[in-house]
């Protein structure tokens, strides 16, 4: 048994965080119908997507069209949770919020949008567009000057996980009371999600744990070795700053705190300029591995920095079982990221295939109560494919 | 905290007791608190170790209960099993054997508690040798490819701040949580759930994929330069500051494609930006035309060719704090803090009808709660007093 068994889900959404979302449910067993738009451009195929569509049943449906429409109700009609992005037409296809309550009583409907606090339309739920409209675009770390995009998408993937917990917290509320609710996130509120924690005000200014305090034992850096490869390495543990120093040969040069907590002794000023010149210069002295087995040995929190997909070979990944192995229906057997919950009664289980578009269309037709012959119209009119 | 009036928040009456510290675990019971749970935070006589680190408490923390106990003396972890016997949801993010040690295991409190969801989230993972190491950032994060990711193709990598393992972890933790609920509410059992850091940072990472021939196939990187990937997807500079654009699809470059010619007849572009050499070709001809335009000047051709864009607010506190509609959603939270003044902070980010109006809730002071918690759990008054003097709970 899975924790969402029997829930059925309709996701129409545009974009990544939809997609994501919904895909955290299809993998603890929700049945999630998938409606790739038709007549406008065509949706993403590319493997960036392949693991936000395994375990899903897919159809593509041109929603221009009002028999499309009416596919799409028809798909509604036996659903739980209907997820989808904002879009001007809403009220014109009957899916706004007031129209799907009516239609559909217990519906817990989902909408994600570029931002909740901006009239629908007047921004489009673009990761860059929006992380440029709330400043962010200036606030990241990198080399250049200037604003800078992002090279991870997490105003999406804070959206897609937003819309999760949005979307379990009515579920399990309905459990309770029979009741529909409607769950609002967006792209904007998953760039807050991150910056929660490093973005106030207030009158008297707080410290900003973004800016590294030099003169701090808690350290967390990131560093070049002999052989060009990086590594990081934290000393907020107790006693690991000295232990870093005793590894780096700088004891005799930086003293040691006195008492239990060393967090609470800062370095003098002249201990902070010779952590600052000379731990880049020892670390550069030695290849990574090297370092990391010293470090690992001396008990300094540390780790490798990994190129992207290095992760698929990572120990501790398989140990955590989160390599999952899925066939795609265009790329064919293909490594995936993992279910990250780990249920001790009712385990997650991500799909075994991710579907091509299309895949399920006649079954989930005919599933509706579509006779093959209208099928086979609406086929031959481009109305679903 | 109080609500409007009218039906329940979805998570009315759900009760957590939180013994989790830092940031990862416990932001998770507290974007529960947001959704109407009952979080009580049971914390070392000494506080939370976060709590100098004012932002990232108030992010972690607010909206929840706090009541201060030593575990380790026998009758304060009595009053933890007490609290954890009435919780639907217990979680913490202790080393291995720590809890058990203490006597809140899952089977201490399965005994007492047998329907508990109890929500584990350890750092790297509760097996492996690095089950006992620290699981701080940015090491976890280090070892999802991210910091490169974030660089820029060819570049060496940067140490992001956002976006990190602890709110992915919070994220990640909180849809864990509710799994546990919802499985317990649909199927009538409680359960044990493990969510390890390492877990839920790969979250970022999904896009990454291996391909059958062992080549790994990441998403298409950022360009050098940082601005954007090629030619539609792109900040770029104007003559008084900066304007970027989105076009999603390679079907949609044409439009990109008119809206120069109108501006410069004379550019001439590849077909299209498909091959890195042509993107910079495209780049380049929009960089030329646009940084010798206003700002205003670009938005109004992007809007006559209608294509998506957005003007960068100079930074996140002039864009975020003050926007009223943000505010009204519950979104920023308005409130007197005694020590700070006033205080503006990140708040409700998902709204589930009926919303639940913020209504300043703070992150708790270390005990606030502590005598109001005891007496909930049958403690006399004589008796929690005796606690107090004794130095169980504070």
């Amino acid at each position: 048994m899975t924790a969402l068994q029997g829930l059925v889900i309709v996701d129409a959404s545009v974009g990544l965080a939809g997609a994501m979302a919904t895909g955290q449910l299809a993998d603890h067993g929700a049945t999630v119908i998938r409606v790739d738009p038709l007549g406008s451009p065509p949706p993403s195929a590319s493997a960036e997507w392949t693991a936000f569509h395994r375990g899903k049943r897919r159809i593509s449906i041109d929603l221009g069209d009002e028999r499309g429409a009416a596919v799409l109700h028809a798909l509604l009609g036996g659903a739980d949770v209907f997820v989808r992005t904002e879009r001007a037409d809403a009220e014109r296809l009957s899916l706004d919020e007031v129209q799907v309550r009516r239609r559909y009583p217990g519906m817990i409907h989902c909408v994600i949008s570029a931002d909740r606090a901006m009239s629908a339309g007047d921004l489009d739920a673009d990761d860059l567009l929006v992380m440029a409209r709330l400043g962010v675009v200036n606030d990241l770390n990198g080399s250049a000057t200037g604003p800078i995009s992002s090279g991870i998408p997490f105003a999406s993937i804070g959206a897609a996980l937003l819309g999760v917990i949005g979307v379990l917290s009515a579920v399990a509320a309905r459990a309770r009371d029979g009741l529909g609710r409607f769950v609002e996130t967006s792209l904007a509120d998953g760039v807050l999600a991150f910056g929660s924690m490093f973005w106030q005000r207030s009158e008297t200014p707080t410290p900003d744990v973004r800016i590294p305090n030099p003169s701090s034992r808690g350290l967390a850096v990131l560093a070049q070795c002999s052989d060009g490869e990086f590594l990081t390495l934290n000393t907020a543990a107790s006693g690991a700053h000295r232990r870093l120093m005793e590894a780096l040969g700088l004891d005799g040069r930086i003293q040691p705190a006195k008492g239990p907590v060393e967090l609470a002794e800062p370095l003098t000023a002249g201990e902070s300029e010779i952590i600052r010149t000379e731990l880049p210069r020892i670390l550069r002295s030695r290849t990574r591995e090297e370092w990391l087995g010293r470090l690992f040995g001396a008990d300094v929190a540390c780790a490798p920095v990994s190129r992207p997909g290095q992760f698929f070979d990572e120990e501790q990944v398989r140990i955590n079982d989160m390599v999952a192995t899925v066939e795609d229906a265009v790329l064919g057997r293909v490594d995936q990221v993992g279910v990250p919950a780990k249920l001790s009664w009712t385990p997650g289980r991500p799909g075994a295939r991710s579907a091509a578009a299309g895949e399920h269309t006649n079954e989930l037709l005919a599933e509706s109560g579509y006779a093959p012959s209208v099928i086979e119209e609406l086929r031959v009119a481009g109305v679903v494919r | 905290m109080t609500t409007q009036a009218g039906p329940a928040p979805p998570l009315a009456g759900v009760r957590i007791a939180d013994f989790g510290q830092y940031v990862a675990g416990p932001m998770a019971s507290r974007l529960l608190a947001d959704l109407g749970a009952d979080v009580v935070k049971v914390e070392p006589l000494t506080g939370d170790l976060m709590r100098p680190a004012v932002r990232c408490f108030e992010a972690a923390q607010r909206g929840k209960r706090s009541i201060a106990i030593d575990l380790k003396h026998p009758e304060g972890a009595a009053i933890a099993v007490r609290l954890a016997t009435r919780a639907d949801i217990v979680a913490h993010g202790m080393r291995p054997g720590v809890a058990e040690r203490l006597g809140i295991g899952y089977d201490d409190i399965r005994s007492v508690n047998p329907d508990v969801v109890y929500v584990y989230s350890p750092g790297w993972g509760s097996r492996g040798p690095l089950a006992r190491k620290g699981a701080f950032a940015p090491l976890v994060t280090a070892v999802t490819g991210v910091h490169y990711e974030m660089a820029g193709a060819g570049n060496p990598p940067v140490l992001p701040y956002i976006p990190n393992e602890d709110v992915a972890g919070a994220l990640s933790t909180a849809s864990a949580m509710l799994l546990g609920l919802a499985a317990l509410r649909l199927h009538g059992q409680g359960q044990y759930i493990e969510v390890p850091q390492l877990n839920s940072t790969l979250l970022l990472s999904m896009t990454t994929v291996r391909l059958p021939d062992g080549r790994v196939a990441a998403p298409r990187p950022l360009d050098p330069d940082q601005r954007g990937r090629g030619a539609l997807h792109r900040l770029y500079r104007t003559n008084d500051g900066w304007i970027c654009l989105a076009l999603d699809a390679e079907d949609e470059f044409p439009r990109l494609g008119s809206m120069l010619r109108l501006l410069d007849s004379s550019a001439t572009l590849p077909p299209s930006d498909e091959c890195p050499s042509r993107a910079q070709e495209v780049v380049d001809a929009v960089s030329r035309v646009f940084s010798a335009m206003s700002t205003s000047d670009c938005v109004a051709a992007l809007q006559r060719s209608s294509i998506p864009y957005s003007v960068p607010a100079g930074s996140y506190e002039e864009a975020i704090f003050d926007d009223d509609e943000s505010v009204r959603l519950g979104r920023i939270a308005v409130r007197h803090d005694d020590r700070f003044g006033a205080t503006r902070a990140i708040a409700h980010l998902v709204g589930v009808s009926p919303n639940v109006r913020d209504d300043g809730a703070a992150a708790p002071k270390l005990g606030e709660h502590t005598t109001e918690i005891l007496q909930a759990l049958g403690y006399k008054p004589s008796e929690i007093a005796d606690l107090h003097t004794r130095a169980i709970v504070a």
